[in-house]
């Protein structure tokens, strides 16, 4: 053990159930939440940052004996919040320039292809950014997998709002990508 | 809009019987404005499920954590360890104190050492157990009861590159008078 090591004391009592589900939970979420908070605009580090904190307070939630309904979308709100108090420069995010990296994402079979993906994935990102934010953010948390109604946990809007909301991000994406 | 729009939102999210969701299938197949809607919908969901997955892809990839992030990974690990614990610890209260757990047993966890405070000290399988002592004085244990130490592999317990390599995770678990767990302690 080297010197500075800090031990973790963890006091044991109905770990079984809740150690088993965040578990799960973490298998099932940690790249969903990756992806949510990446597109959100936080680096990769400070996504896994956030995750772990979230995971972390997902733990003391479940030996709190606190609520185990709508733990996907606890999850969700959890690490939101993680990201907005992170940057409380939300806006620097999505007024940066456009990520260059995108073309190392880009990995098609040919390299005509590839600058078409290139070219779609630029066009997406241009109109997520003119998106409000709620639009984007109902886009993104579906994006993750999560129904309306969660989504409407996540943000604290009704399961109506949330679907009128998609609806109008879906329908501006559709005429500005041409999709 | 379509009466039929709140109900194509749930049954998109799967959330409706049987029989409503054949009624909102048929209707859709009838339906010009909801079947675009849909049809809208299915193409930018896979596009925006692409965008994210290549954001994702094109962020940068952690190869180490440094200072709290390893503590924040050793909270993480812990959640899994306690997983662990729950298969190791009901095989030991049948298997004689001081004893080590063949690997066949126990293929993702090596049991390094049962210690006691009133016992003499068997040989250590782990380069971390000769420094333990002092460590364990320092914290609230009750000395009496019997301590189990595991060591268990970082990457068992975390993503590849969450922590450098060859790190593992040593957790020693206090266990009541009953048998029961009632303690642990995990050092990265």
């Amino acid at each position: 053990m080297s010197g500075d090591s800090v031990p973790i004391v963890l006091p044991f009592s109905r770990f079984a159930t809740d150690a088993c589900e965040a578990t799960t939970l973490y298998r099932e979420l940690r790249k969903p939440l990756l992806r949510y908070l990446v597109c959100l605009g936080l680096s990769g580090d400070e996504a896994q940052d956030v995750v772990q904190d979230a995971f972390l307070s997902l733990h003391r939630h479940l030996s709190a004996g606190g609520s185990k309904e709508n733990i996907r979308s606890w999850l969700f709100r959890v690490a939101h919040n993680g990201a907005r108090n992170r940057q409380n420069r939300y806006d620097r995010r999505f007024s940066a320039p456009i990520d260059p990296e995108m073309d190392s994402a880009v990995d098609e079979a040919t390299p005509e292809r590839a600058v078409l993906e290139k070219e779609k994935f630029l066009r997406l990102e241009m109109a997520m950014r003119q998106l409000p934010e709620t639009e984007r953010e109902c886009l993104l948390l579906r994006a993750g997998g999560l129904r309306y109604r969660e989504i409407g946990e996540v943000l604290g809007m009704a399961t109506s709002t949330v679907g009128d909301t998609v609806d109008r991000a879906i329908k501006k994406l559709a005429e500005k990508c041409n999709v | 809009m379509c009466e039929f729009s709140e109900k194509l939102i749930a049954h998109l999210d799967g959330e409706l019987a049987a029989g409503e969701a054949a009624e909102v299938e048929r209707h859709v197949g009838a339906c010009a404005e909801c079947c675009s809607r849909l049809r809208t919908y299915e193409r930018l969901s896979h596009c925006v499920e692409a965008y994210c997955d290549a954001k994702l892809d094109a962020s940068t990839p952690r190869t180490v954590m440094p200072g709290k992030s390893v503590l924040l990974g050793a909270g993480a690990a812990a959640v899994v360890a306690m997983v662990a614990l729950l298969v190791v610890v009901p095989r030991l209260r049948d298997v004689p104190r001081s004893t080590v757990i063949p690997r066949a047993e126990a293929p993702a966890i090596v049991v390094a050492q049962t210690a006691h405070a009133t016992v003499a000290p068997v040989k250590k399988t782990h380069r971390r157990a000769a420094a333990a002592p002092a460590q364990v004085r320092e914290t609230n244990w009750l000395p009496a009861e019997p301590a189990i130490r595991i060591a268990i592999p970082a990457e068992a317990l975390l993503p590849p590159g969450a922590v450098p390599a060859g790190v593992t995770f040593v957790a020693d678990v206090r266990i009541a008078p009953d048998g029961s767990a009632r303690q642990m302690i995990v050092w990265p």
